[in-house]
């Protein structure tokens, strides 16, 4: 439970990122190298799918965030799914809800970012 | 034997410890999910903001309680940084676009939003900051 895993996965040239596990300060550094590695190599069109994370603090919004920065400025799209209540209420209270794109499902977050 | 959290940091690393024990006193509990990740959230951000930005002369050291009292989690974390009130703590503008939203500077706004009865005090050459979570179901 305490440990973070991020499998890569492509569909229709979207990366889709599945995190599982807790998105902490010590985990959202693995995070940071994964996601923001990716961007800077290129990928573009990026979904991340949350339904098997239910904990994200301040450290793992950082991340989002700096993704979200980095895929807008490369004209990309950014789409995240599968979040459960107690990461959306984090998502709510900082306003994030409003600048990310938001689907139900993986597949709904794939066609929306391809 | 009330279950209860009694935890001290002195590194960051030593987080990882704190969230378990959370969880393990959430399970013991019979807490709901949601209720666990809040307190392990609220004492993520107190915990982390202490020992980056507050640590005493001898390095930080950082203790967390929390208990199950009428219905409700009383928590309570304690630093020996120099004095420093989480509450003040300037908000963030929850309406700029994404270009203007800094990074960083959310944890102790998520504090704020989601604790409960927070209070802080200056107790000796201590910060003392409580807060309560009421039992929620999801």
């Amino acid at each position: 439970m305490s440990d973070l895993t991020i499998e890569l996965e492509s569909a229709e040239g979207v990366t889709v990122f599945v995190c599982t596990g807790r998105v902490d300060s010590n985990t959202a550094k693995t995070l940071q190298s994964t996601v923001i590695g990716r961007i800077q190599d290129g990928a573009t069109r990026v979904v991340m799918d949350l339904t098997d994370t239910h904990y994200i603090s301040s450290a793992g919004l950082r991340v989002i965030l700096m993704a979200g920065k980095q895929i807008k400025a490369a004209k990309g799209e950014f789409v995240l799914c599968g979040m459960q209540p107690s990461v959306r209420d984090v998502f709510e209270v900082t306003g994030f809800l409003r600048l990310f794109e938001v689907r139900d499902s993986r597949d709904e977050a794939v066609s929306s970012a391809r | 034997m009330v279950a209860a959290v009694a935890f001290t940091l002195t590194d960051a690393d030593d987080l990882t410890g704190l969230l378990d024990a959370v969880e393990a006193f959430g399970d013991a509990e019979g807490l709901p999910m949601k209720t666990v990740m809040t307190l392990n959230l609220l004492l993520e951000e107190l915990v982390t903001n202490a020992i980056q930005y507050g640590a005493g002369p001898d390095g930080a050291k950082v203790s967390v309680r929390a208990e199950l009292r009428g219905g409700a989690v009383h928590a309570a974390v304690r630093d020996n940084g120099s004095a420093f009130n989480p509450l003040l703590h300037e908000a963030p503008d929850l309406d700029a676009s994404i270009d203007d939203r800094p990074i960083g500077g959310l944890g102790l706004h998520i504090v704020r939003q989601m604790a409960q009865n927070p209070v802080y005090e200056r107790q000796g050459t201590e910060n003392v900051l409580t807060f309560e979570l009421t039992i929620e179901e999801g």
